[in-house]
């Protein structure tokens, strides 16, 4: 879980990887294991196939670390990306209604649950800022941004799967995404103002 | 907001979630890249779902996961130069007998060695007196014109003020790299634009200004570094 020190030195990590350094990557791994295989985890609902989806992400990120930018972002948010979309694949290789009923069974259609005593420190304040921003949704609203993140459905699979029309999801999404805006953007990065936009 | 600034802000919830088309995604990035307005909404949706796997109740992988990743690395660079070899020979590429199979993967691999990415350079900052725990890292691309500033333990402004990079020649010129906050808990990861000419830099610094930067340094120095 986040830490600030790893904001200074992923970078420098990535680098090192650039070089196929092997320790470069076990710094990695011991840094990020444990939240790309909650996150997959929670999409595919099955501890082999995350463990397949850690390993995928980590071997992928040593063969192409060319596609890391670091203007894009952290390197926390290149991983989450690679292993949200190797997950997804993994989720959409079964059938579209097994996918469905599978995502309606995980834990996460249900209220969002709460930190365990065991949670790291430092990994709770965030945590608990999460769990209650995606409180403070309405249910339907919570459940949009959760299919469409965690079960990788699009708004026209999320609006057939609901019943409801096509614009009303993008709606409900779009308000969504903006409440959650607002009660997390304490943990933002922030992007610099060029010169040109000042 | 004109038309064309909520069609976008109305496409971007889709776009963080990865659900656009080639089309679509080409015509946000292509508008995002101008207008500042709509990059600001892009990077806090796109930040959002960043923060999303923090709420789920952590898990851990099995032990062995660790070895067998680091095991599979080990390997991977000798196998995919001889795949691409095999692949070749394979297709007549090669008019080389079998016994000349060692000495070309050799070949291979020294040749993939000197042709790896590019890497970047990293610079690092150290606080001054009056931000002792203040650290930073600046990562350049060899190629490229945007670098990436991380930095830790510089306490929060008021809103009326800004920190301010700064790249400094040898002649002590100052030329700005922008502006930045930092969060509440005194960490920033920030896009920072190249001066054209910035081969001929030496030093990078950053100061406490006026909200919006100033022409030049103009409040106390926070952190500085060699480039």
């Amino acid at each position: 879980m986040p830490d600030p020190d790893h904001v200074l030195v992923d970078e420098a990590v990535v680098q090192q990887l650039g070089q196929h350094d092997e320790q470069a990557l076990a710094v990695l791994y011991d840094r990020y294991a444990d939240l790309i295989f909650t996150l997959a985890l929670r999409i595919v609902g099955d501890r082999q196939l995350a463990e397949e989806v850690v390993q995928d992400t980590f071997l992928r990120c040593w063969d192409g670390i060319e596609t890391y930018h670091a203007s894009r972002g952290r390197v926390a948010a290149w991983l989450i990306g690679i292993a949200r979309n190797r997950a997804i694949d993994l989720l959409r290789s079964r059938s579209h209604q097994a996918r469905l009923r599978e995502h309606a069974a995980l834990p996460g259609d249900d209220e969002p649950q709460a930190p365990s005593v065991a949670d790291a420190a430092e990994a709770l304040d965030l945590r608990h800022t999460v769990v209650a921003a995606l409180h403070q949704l309405p249910r339907a609203q919570r459940q949009v941004v959760e299919l469409a993140y965690y079960g990788g459905l699009t708004q026209g699979e999320i609006a057939h799967y609901l019943g409801e029309p096509l614009g009303t999801i993008k709606t409900r999404t779009r308000t969504a995404l903006e409440r959650l805006r607002t009660a997390l953007r304490p943990y933002f990065d922030l992007v610099a103002e060029d010169e040109d936009a000042r | 907001m004109n038309n064309i600034h909520q069609q976008i802000q109305h496409a971007l919830p889709a776009y963080v979630f990865g659900d656009v088309d080639a089309e679509t995604r080409t015509q946000i990035e292509q508008h995002v890249a101008q207008c500042a307005t709509c990059r600001t909404v892009a990077h806090e949706y796109a930040e959002v779902t960043r923060l999303l796997p923090y709420g789920l109740t952590p898990a851990r992988p099995a032990p062995y996961l660790r070895a067998r990743v680091l095991h599979e690395a080990r390997r991977r660079p000798q196998t995919r130069h001889i795949a691409r070899w095999l692949r070749q020979w394979r297709a007549g590429r090669h008019r080389v007998t079998v016994a000349w199979a060692p000495a070309v993967v050799l070949l291979l691999v020294l040749v993939g060695w000197a042709l790896r990415p590019a890497a970047t350079e990293v610079a690092q900052l150290a606080g001054s007196p009056i931000a002792p725990r203040a650290v930073a890292h600046l990562v350049v691309p060899r190629a490229g014109m945007r670098a990436q500033l991380s930095v830790a333990g510089l306490p929060p402004l008021p809103p009326d003020q800004n920190y301010q990079l700064w790249f400094v020649q040898p002649d002590q010129t100052r030329v700005s790299g922008g502006v930045f906050q930092v969060t509440a808990t005194g960490t920033a990861s920030v896009t920072i634009p190249l001066p054209a000419d910035y081969g001929t830099y030496q030093r990078v610094g950053v100061t406490v200004e006026p909200a919006g930067g100033s022409p030049t340094p103009t409040g106390p120095n926070v952190l500085m570094g060699n480039l």
